[in-house]
């Protein structure tokens, strides 16, 4: 189709579908059921006063153990779709515009970035670990984990980030991530209850160590988050950096 | 004004497909297909919300207390992070597709037809 | 009840922990690999075997069980119909590892890794009571398949092909959440029996009737209905022959399973006044999917193309029986897909082998050089004859099933229909396996200019002399088991019972909700009628009719007034994102747009 048949089918078919789509959310009323529900039940039953984290990693876990294999699955993807093929070779970091004045890294962003690394690691594991008690949790904490290494790129070169968080010791600590979830809900089944059932001793709502099973899984999903975001920018500044193409 | 999240929902999910249908650079569309994605957060997260209620956060304020809807957060959380991973294997298509053709125009790849 | 989690929760710790040793050698992996896919099979059987008693066994996630008539937590709801299909992607994912497990290049472990995670993805979709979960593995199938997809990265092809699959299935993706969000806006609940509970007494209304419309439209994307199906046809070409095994073979399937659920458990309530009309709408999205897959695969030279075309063309004739609605249609569709499940994988992996030795898979090439690889025809001629739902194959019983409905509901033309259809696509392999095999016709180009310019390298080094028996063994299984499976004792009689209770909503309900056990129906077999064979018989000969016509009139057919609309039709798929997309947005529109005038109560 040309591009001016195209967007004309698209727009009347776009202008239908957003009447019919206003015209069902105009009644929406929303349910209070489910919520209400939550609500009342995460601190007696559960004593885990976040009740977002409840939902996440307990009443709703299971859902949260696929979504974690789904980012799994999508950086083990990356990897297989950047992997090196058969005609590139790898070669040091090179300038695509020759004969440019590189400006060394300036002192203000060295100074910062390894002044903010510290920080950052520490803030990013106390949210994962306070998930269950105030906002916060695996997937959250993860993510800011995941910047630390990205400073040290920042502030140095491609060589120190490699150092800091060499490929393997990344890989490995994703897998133990992602298991170590499934592990603890499996760890469940050999008491004889069902899957994800929350089987050890809940402790007292507002502690960090609160919920029971729920502190773990969100040790492991930060875990996997922050082994996931890393293995991720490593591979594509792999690809961007590193990778040659056959001469 | 209960009616804006929907609103902005409704034109978030066509502004996005009109971006894909109207993309000429790949990375464009990727970023286009996370502008969608967004529309069913922000539909979710209108349909949770309580006008006068609070966070459902019982640190502070004593259980039993009226809240917001902590399911859709949680859905939405789920969401966020399906969006991220598939948008990064998307890219990673794109990135390669540029290698192995040296071209980013949807239009143009043109390999498989017929 | 330990096993309900096994078939999900065993092969996503096995991916993890291959994921974690890259440098494991190549048959541990494949073991362990294997190991999982059997155990999981077997599991499968075990729950099979238990819902013979026990139409649905009911597993609570967490211990969360229902209270106060509300669930809480996510629950599995297996009954035959989910249990089959576990024991389908079971098999089916078996094959496809002994298949590759010889040369395939499988990038450390990677491979086994992504197989797995799609492996257990599938067995949730099939099993979760739940519509929230049921999003979560439909992404979690996906992000596995379009990694796989893409495999062989160095080549352009499958970068398009994962691309096209990729964006357009994302779409389908957030489709599907905006009518899950207006469903629990409405009833407050994610569970599917919860939620069918409480709109049942409703009646439906325009928020209703459109979540109906946006959760079949999303679903339909992966479900390959036209107009949602070019993805598909681009991503089987590139994908490895394995991949394409379990794409075509449960992964589209899946795409309607979670239509026909999500109709009986939830919409056949408040949609009951308007049944005649919700058959019309789905059989008219059936009824185009069977033309245009068949006619679009009767145009193609590229084996693996023109076996997903075909995929689309059965999808379709599953659609209309789907759109029956009643259980004898149903049990005929259940078998069926077993039926073409298996046919459908034994072919994939016999071009498989013929990539492997020829290094090519277009009709015209091969005509040239005729292989006489005569195992790999017996192969692909008995394939045919299933698909073309010749007896005793399983496809045979199915749509036995399906024409009896039809006749019961006075709806001849869909028999005509998927009788057309399923000629049209074995006269195609047929048509195929005559020229790159034998030699037989023209060696030039009968129905048009080759559109895609998909140059092969095959997923295996290339330019072998024999084929190994670890390629040739499992295609031959999976033929072999879709000529067996129509040959089960009592097939149709458990089909339809099985049927019967997916179609019971409020023993659904009962069972998920109550813990009630109502009393199960009594069935019985469907007769074998001296009809079914003689129309299964015909669609072969027509089949082979066709073939011959297209190869031995060849100057008859090259100047034929089918040429140009064909190649319309062919232009339509034309490979680009925007175009997809906009029919999405067309075909979303129309249906939905045709849902709120016809389907509404009030």
């Amino acid at each position: 189709m040309t591009p001016k048949v195209r967007l004309a089918i698209f727009a009347t078919a776009a202008l239908a579908f957003a009447a019919i789509l206003w015209n069902a959310e105009a009644r929406i009323q929303p349910s209070d059921v489910y919520a209400d529900f939550v609500n009342r039940v995460t601190v007696p039953e559960r004593q885990i006063t976040d009740a977002v984290t409840a939902v996440n990693f307990d009443i709703r876990g299971f859902d949260t153990l696929g979504e974690e294999f789904i980012m799994f699955a999508s950086v083990l993807g990356v990897a297989l779709l950047l992997r090196r093929q058969r005609d590139e070779w790898d070669g040091p970091p090179v300038d695509r515009a020759r004969g440019r004045q590189v400006p060394p890294p300036s002192d203000a962003i060295r100074i910062l970035t390894v002044a903010l690394i510290g920080p950052l690691v520490l803030f990013g594991i106390y949210v994962v670990v306070h998930g269950q008690a105030t906002p916060g949790g695996g997937f959250q904490g993860g993510v800011i984990l995941a910047t630390a290494p990205l400073l040290m790129y920042l502030a140095g070169e491609y060589e120190s980030l490699c150092r800091v968080a060499p490929r393997w010791l990344v890989e490995t600590g994703e897998s133990i991530g992602a298991g170590g979830y499934a592990i603890i809900g499996a760890a469940a089944m050999l008491r004889h209850e069902h899957f994800l059932q929350n089987f050890l001793p809940l402790g007292k709502a507002g502690d960090v160590f609160s919920g029971g099973t729920v502190a773990f899984i969100d040790l492991t999903v930060g875990l996997e988050v922050a082994g996931g975001f890393i293995l991720l920018l490593l591979i594509f500044l792999e690809e961007t950096l590193v990778r040659r193409d056959p001469a | 004004m209960t009616w804006l999240p929907y609103a902005v929902a409704i034109w978030l999910f066509v502004i996005g497909l009109y971006g894909i249908v109207t993309s000429r650079h790949f990375v464009h569309l990727i970023i286009c297909l996370s502008v969608v994605q967004s529309s069913t957060y922000v539909l979710l997260l209108g349909i949770g919300y309580r006008a006068g209620r609070a966070a459902p956060v019982f640190a502070d304020i004593p259980p039993g207390t009226p809240a917001v809807d902590p399911i859709v957060q949680a859905l939405m959380l789920t969401d966020v992070v399906v969006e991220v991973t598939v948008t990064a294997l998307l890219l990673a298509l794109a990135v390669q597709a540029h290698e192995r053709t040296g071209k980013l125009d949807p239009n143009e790849l043109g390999i498989i037809r017929g | 009840m330990l096993t309900p989690p096994i078939p999900v929760v065993l092969p996503l710790l096995i991916a993890a922990l291959l994921a974690a040793m890259p440098r494991m050698p190549r048959w541990l992996a494949f073991l362990l690999a294997i190991l999982t896919t059997l155990t999981v099979g077997c599991v499968a059987i075990a729950l099979l075997n238990y819902t013979r008693e026990e139409p649905l066994i009911v597993y609570w996630f967490g211990g969360w069980t229902t209270r106060y008539g509300i669930a809480p937590g996510i629950g599995f709801a297996i009954d035959t119909a989910g249990a089959m299909l576990v024991l389908l992607g079971s098999i089916l994912t078996t094959a496809s590892l002994i298949f590759s497990s010889r040369y395939f290049d499988t990038v450390g472990t990677l491979y086994h890794s992504l197989m797995l995670i799609f492996f257990a993805a599938m067995n949730g979709f099939a099993m979760t009571g739940d519509l929230f979960n049921l999003f979560v593995f439909f992404e979690l199938m996906s992000a596995a398949a379009y990694a796989l997809c893409g495999y062989k990265s160095e080549e352009p092809g499958p970068l398009q092909g994962a691309l096209n699959f990729a964006v357009t299935n994302t779409v389908g993706a957030f489709l599907v959440l905006t009518g899950i969000s207006l469903l629990y806006s409405r009833t407050g609940a994610l569970n599917l029996a919860q939620i069918g509970r409480s709109l049942q007494d409703q009646g439906a209304d325009a928020l209703v009737v459109t979540a109906f419309a946006l959760i079949v439209c999303g679903f339909s994307i992966k479900g390959a209905l036209v107009p949602f199906h070019f993805w598909l046809a681009d991503a089987h070409a590139v994908a490895p022959a394995p991949v394409c095994v379990l794409f075509s073979g449960v992964m589209v399937e899946l795409g309607l399973y979670a239509v026909v659920r999500v109709y009986w458990t939830i919409f056949s309530g408040p949609l009951t006044p308007h049944a005649s009309e919700v058959r019309v709408l789905l059989a008219t999205l059936g009824a185009l999917t069977a033309i245009t897959g068949a006619v679009m695969c009767y145009a193609q030279r590229h084996l693996k193309r023109l076996l997903a075309f075909s995929t689309i063309s059965h999808m379709g004739i599953l659609m209309l029986g789907v759109a029956l609605l009643t259980p004898q249609a149903l049990a005929g569709v259940e078998i069926y897909v077993v039926g073409h499940a298996m046919l459908k994988g034994g072919l994939f992996l016999a071009a498989g082998i013929l990539l492997h030795r020829a290094a090519t898979l277009d009709e015209i090439q091969l005509a040239r050089h005729p292989r006489h690889m005569y195992f790999v025809a017996v192969l692909m001629i008995a394939g045919a004859a299933g698909l073309a739902g010749a007896p005793p194959f399983g496809t045979f019983w199915g749509d036995m099933m399906i024409g009896g409905a039809a006749h019961g509901l006075r709806n001849e033309w869909v028999e005509w229909i998927a009788f057309a259809a399923s000629a049209a696509t074995a006269g195609a392999l047929f048509r195929f396996t005559a020229r790159a095999f034998f030699g037989w016709g023209p060696k030039v180009e009968l129905i048009g200019e080759p559109g895609s310019k998909i140059s092969e390298n095959p997923d295996t080094e290339t330019g072998h002399r024999h084929t190994p028996p670890a390629m040739y063994l499992p295609a031959g299984a999976l033929i072999l088991l879709g000529l067996v499976a129509g040959l089960t004792p009592r097939l149709t009689g458990a089909a339809l019972a099985s049927a019967i209770h997916v179609q019971d909503r409020a023993g659904y309900a009962a069972r998920m909700l109550d813990h009630l056990a109502p009393y199960p129906p009594a069935v019985e077999d469907q007769p074998l009628m001296a009809g079914d064979l003689l129309r299964g018989g015909a669609a072969l000969l027509v089949a082979l009719a066709l073939a011959g016509f297209t190869l031995r009139a060849h100057r008859v057919v090259r100047a034929g007034k089918l040429r140009p609309a064909v190649r319309w039709l062919r232009e339509l798929h034309s490979g680009v994102i925007p175009d997809y997309v906009t029919w999405v947005m067309v075909g979303t529109a129309t249906f939905a747009a045709a849902a709120v005038i016809w389907l509404r109560s009030y």
